[in-house]
């Protein structure tokens, strides 16, 4: 998949796979990258402004922890960015119904 | 070139490319360090060398020239967000400045026109300033959740911070000159309630500028 298409896409699928526990960067991009099956093509680096975008804007919290003996910086889902989540997905289903609808999926 | 020596240069050059405030930069290129140790162990499981492996985790992680940009503007907008703070707080306790010390250093207050005039100018401007200062606060906190507060934000929060200073210190300065004439007390007060507090801002906004 091209990063131009993803673009816009990014932080919903970042909350999305914090949602059920607090993960460091990079296990948020190995999570990005099995639920998406490989097919996010986009420079893991371009990953972190968007995590520091995503707790500026109150959605993530983070916090320095030690995981697996090293210290990481750990995301978790915030009350505001859980119910950002849930709009996100509900807006998606609207969206990918609509579009479906008019290129007439088999 | 071995696999430590392809994931420190490359961290010597991303951090070379970056400019801010010194903890966030510390803190993103660690970030930017322990994905790649991660990416180089994980290559390392699959059956790469350890170089190839680091190799491999530098070209997925990204060139400099793609990354950088979002690192600097994740600086920029931590960089502003400290401006309009200082900005802000300055600005809130200025009216209480003006009120206290610097009109009570002896000299009944002034009557005239001119005075009455800039008294007016220095509270209008202040409301301005204090009302500008929360909405870049925000700007560039919670409102992310609207829009991409990047450089673009950093540069206006700079740049009217830095508008801020002057023109704050100007309208002090006019105005002392106006009531207090050659007073070496009222410009002793005038220096340390004001000038020096806008000349933090100042330098917070110029350096906020270097990140844009």
């Amino acid at each position: 998949m091209k990063a131009d298409a993803l673009r816009g896409h990014l932080d919903s699928l970042i909350l999305a796979v914090v949602e059920d526990e607090p993960l460091h960067g990079y296990a948020i991009i190995e999570a990005l990258s099995a639920r998406s099956g490989g097919e996010l093509g986009l420079p893991t680096g371009t990953v972190y402004p968007a995590l520091r975008r995503l707790e500026r804007a109150g959605y993530l919290d983070s916090a320095w922890s030690t995981v697996g003996g090293r210290r990481r910086r750990t995301y978790s889902l915030s009350h505001a960015g859980t119910k950002a989540l849930a709009r996100h997905r509900e807006e998606w289903r609207t969206f990918s119904a609509v579009v479906g609808r008019v290129l007439g999926e088999a | 070139m071995d696999g430590v020596s392809a994931v420190t240069a490359y961290l010597a050059d991303l951090e070379h490319a970056l400019v801010g405030p010194s903890r966030v930069r510390r803190d993103l290129v660690q970030e930017a360090a322990d994905h790649l140790e991660d990416a180089t162990a994980a290559y390392v499981r699959a059956g790469c060398d350890e170089r190839r492996a680091a190799e491999r985790a530098v070209v997925d992680f990204g060139t400099v020239d793609d990354v950088a940009p979002g690192f600097q503007a994740t600086l920029a907008v931590s960089s502003a967000r400290r401006t309009a703070m200082l900005l802000l707080a300055f600005m809130v306790v200025q009216p209480f400045a003006w009120d206290g010390p610097l009109i009570s250093t002896g000299a009944p207050t002034p009557g005239g026109a001119v005075y009455a005039a800039l008294d007016s100018a220095v509270e209008a401007t202040g409301t301005v300033m204090i009302a500008v200062a929360a909405l870049l606060l925000v700007v560039t906190g919670i409102g992310g959740r609207w829009f991409d507060a990047g450089r673009r934000a950093a540069l206006v929060t700079a740049g009217f911070a830095m508008v801020s200073s002057v023109v704050l210190v100007g309208i002090g300065a006019t105005t002392t000159a106006v009531g207090a004439g050659p007073d070496p007390n009222s410009w002793l007060v005038l220096g340390v309630v004001v000038g020096l507090p806008m000349a933090a801002v100042a330098v917070s906004a110029r350096r906020t500028l270097a990140t844009c």
